[in-house]
């Protein structure tokens, strides 16, 4: 295990995920305690947790579904802003970009400036990662099974057809090496999550940015826990519904994946109900791969801040067993992922539509319907007033009848 | 459901119910009585009006007469048509309903659009977490009626109070009393009993639930180009409204008012 490196002034720390590995509580903490980063000489790029649609174009040449293409300069925006800080280190944080192949690292790296850029890793072991990254497959739109997509993804670790960014994001070995050629090994310093110390992360990340210890307070991670298994297998199963005629990839972001899911992950469930486990046969096989994958990590000679051996190690009961077919899920499940639809048409179609968002057709008809629906009602009103004609066409009572009201003020 | 009524009014029963009418005699259609209730209610949800469906329900109850009554309209067709021309199908299988239209010679029945069946108890309480959003009226309340049309909800309806039950009972004996044919069980004429809200559901009940809600929203691609026309030409006939001249200001009235009090003194002094 090395030192925590301490970044020189002028730096930018690009932390680049993977998915599932911490990075929803590290840049909650980074944008609920801005002002205080501030104060300490550190910039926290972009304007909301993470810049997830600026990294996503940057990594893959592609926004989020609901945002228009064509439109989209929100990497380039960030970039700007990036360089016109004046504050004297900058962390920027999307697990996304750890998706970009060895071309998109190397103009990422590019636009950062790669004499000032530092790259952080951060890894967790992938028998934990497993069951929560299939569970964002199905949050967008995915409907195979678990087990039968277990099945598929460990079979063919060197990229699987079905949900191929699996492997793009996961294998871990093959994301740092593309980083650690681009960027140099000594440029990149891999953060292995210790599970027994939450806090662990947030004191790395503090260290290197040179930030006093305890700055970085975890805050309110906005509905972001795991779905409990009936959780999932309903949205799964409705997945498996939703026609593509009428419905694309951005109604679904908006409406289920950023609605409904959402008022789902708002309910407390009661202990007792069941979480997803990852069958024993599964974690035997990702504790092999993970072995290979730490290994090559190895070779690459990057900066190790934890327990590389820890990734490798068998996990625990919660994450082990066997998988159950969900025959019923509670009553307030079932009612919450409906009323998050429901909620999201009428506050959809309350909110004007974003410079540069892309409407599906299940939105565009919505918001055309209620639009119909306003301009109707402006027509009646319109239709309403009194007739207009010139003064000279009006009969004598009805020119005095309008000088009265002309006189008058206003409500008299 | 497509609807063709001989000389009576046939919406209180349509799409919860439906009149087909048949050369010998007209088929009457009820899907049950939790169905029918909860359709009756989603429409007063569709006007703009948000309510719950147990206070619906209740105001039924305190209004017998103004209120919604079903048995009231099957009364009417059996004492015009006659009792025995008149046949009442209980159930939701549009086969029966399509075999006694063709029965008393009719063509073949309109069939409704699939209708998501799920439990009465997950529409209840799915209005329920709405109403904490504050949906309140108007365009929500319409557009979440519209969305719970995809839905039929079914089976008991736990909440609903004594006099509820009570009443649902006495319009069902009076449907009973008009000895019209019926066809079907004659159980669904009555709400099935209720015991304690179920902590659970089947997961498709789930599934069904939000697919019924968004599939009767959804709408096809050449539906879209209509309402962007529909749209522009709202937005065009607002424009041509907004842009007529604005009525006369007060100077142009004043200074009509005197040009005609000018003349109109010349003309007197002519005449003098």
């Amino acid at each position: 295990m090395s030192e925590v490196p301490v970044l020189p002034e002028s730096s930018r720390l690009l932390h680049i995920g993977p998915h599932k590995t911490g990075s929803t509580t590290l840049q909650a903490a980074f944008h609920q305690n801005r002002a205080v980063l501030r104060r300490q000489g550190v910039h926290y790029a972009g304007k909301g947790t993470q810049p997830l649609n600026a990294a996503m174009v940057a990594a893959l040449g592609r926004g989020l579904p609901t945002v228009d293409e064509a439109r989209d300069t929100s990497w380039d925006r960030l970039v700007a802003e990036i360089r016109n800080t004046p504050l004297p280190r900058v962390m920027i944080s999307s697990e996304f970009f750890c998706e970009a192949d060895a071309e998109h690292v190397r103009a990422i790296l590019d636009r950062l400036d790669p004499q000032r850029t530092h790259v952080a890793v951060t890894l967790r072991p992938l028998s934990r990662i497993v069951a929560s990254q299939w569970q964002q497959y199905v949050q967008n739109r995915a409907t195979p099974g678990y087990v039968p997509w277990l099945e598929q993804v460990l079979a063919h670790p060197d990229g699987s057809r079905v949900t191929p960014s699996f492997w793009r994001r996961h294998r871990h070995d093959r994301v740092v090496e593309r980083w650690a050629q681009a960027a140099g090994a000594d440029r990149v310093t891999v953060v292995v999550v210790d599970e027994s110390d939450p806090m662990m992360l947030m004191r790395t990340f503090e260290a290197m940015l040179a930030l006093r210890d305890g700055t970085l307070v975890p805050g309110q991670v906005a509905a972001n826990r795991s779905l409990t298994l009936p959780e999932v297998e309903l949205v799964r199963r409705f997945n498996q519904l939703t026609r593509e005629a009428c419905w694309n990839d951005g109604d679904y972001t908006q409406f289920v994946r950023f609605r409904a899911v959402r008022h789902l992950q708002e309910r407390r469930p009661p202990e007792d109900e069941p979480r997803l486990l990852t069958p024993g046969w599964a974690v035997q096989r990702t504790t092999e791969i993970a072995a290979g994958m730490v290994e090559a990590i190895r070779r690459t000679g990057v900066r190790v801040v934890g327990d590389l051996d820890s990734l490798v190690r068998p996990p625990g009961a919660d994450v082990v067993g066997d998988y159950r077919e969900v025959e019923t899920v509670p009553t307030e499940v079932a009612v919450r992922l409906a009323a998050g639809v429901a909620r999201a048409y009428v506050d959809v179609t309350s909110t004007p539509v974003g410079k540069g968002r892309s409407l599906g057709p299940f939105e565009e008809s919505l918001r055309l319907r209620r639009e119909t629906e306003e301009l109707e009602e402006r027509r009646a009103a319109l239709e309403r007033r009194p007739p207009r004609r010139p003064a000279s066409a009006l009969g004598t009572w009805e020119l005095l009848r309008q000088l009265v009201r002309a006189a008058l003020p206003r409500g008299g | 459901m497509g609807v063709r009524v001989v000389g009576l009014p046939a919406d209180p029963l349509d799409p919860a119910g439906s009149a087909v009418a048949a050369p010998d005699g007209v088929v009457l259609h009820l899907a049950d009585m939790t169905s029918v209730l909860v359709e009756a209610w989603r429409r007063v949800l569709a006007t703009g009006h948000w309510v719950g469906l147990h206070d619906w329900l209740e105001e039924q109850v305190a209004a017998p007469e103004a209120g919604w009554r079903p048995d009231l309209t099957l009364g009417r067709y059996a004492e015009e048509l006659g009792p025995d021309r008149v046949t009442l199908v209980l159930g939701s299988d549009p086969a029966v309903l399509a075999r006694e239209v063709a029965r008393l010679g009719g063509g073949p029945a309109d069939v409704s659009p699939p209708r998501e069946e799920v439990p009465a108890v997950l529409v209840d309480r799915l209005l329920a977490d709405l109403a904490t959003a504050g949906l309140g009226s108007g365009w929500g309340a319409e557009v979440v009626a519209d969305g719970l049309g995809g839905l039929r909800a079914t089976g008991a309806l736990p909440g609903a109070s004594p006099a509820v039950v009570a009443w649902v009972e006495s319009v069902s004996a009076t449907v009973e009393r008009l000895g019209l044919r019926v066809v079907g069980e004659r159980r669904l004429l009555r709400l099935p009993a209720a015991g304690e809200a179920p902590d659970e559901v089947p997961v498709a009940d789930g599934v069904r639930l939000t697919a019924g809600l968004l599939g009767a929203l959804e709408e096809q691609p050449e539906a879209l180009q209509r309402r962007r026309e529909q749209r522009d030409r709202a937005e065009a006939a607002v424009a041509e409204l907004a842009g007529t001249p604005a009525p006369p200001g007060r100077r142009e009235l004043v200074r009509e008012a005197r040009s005609r009090v000018t003349t109109l003194g010349r003309r007197l002094r002519r005449r003098r």
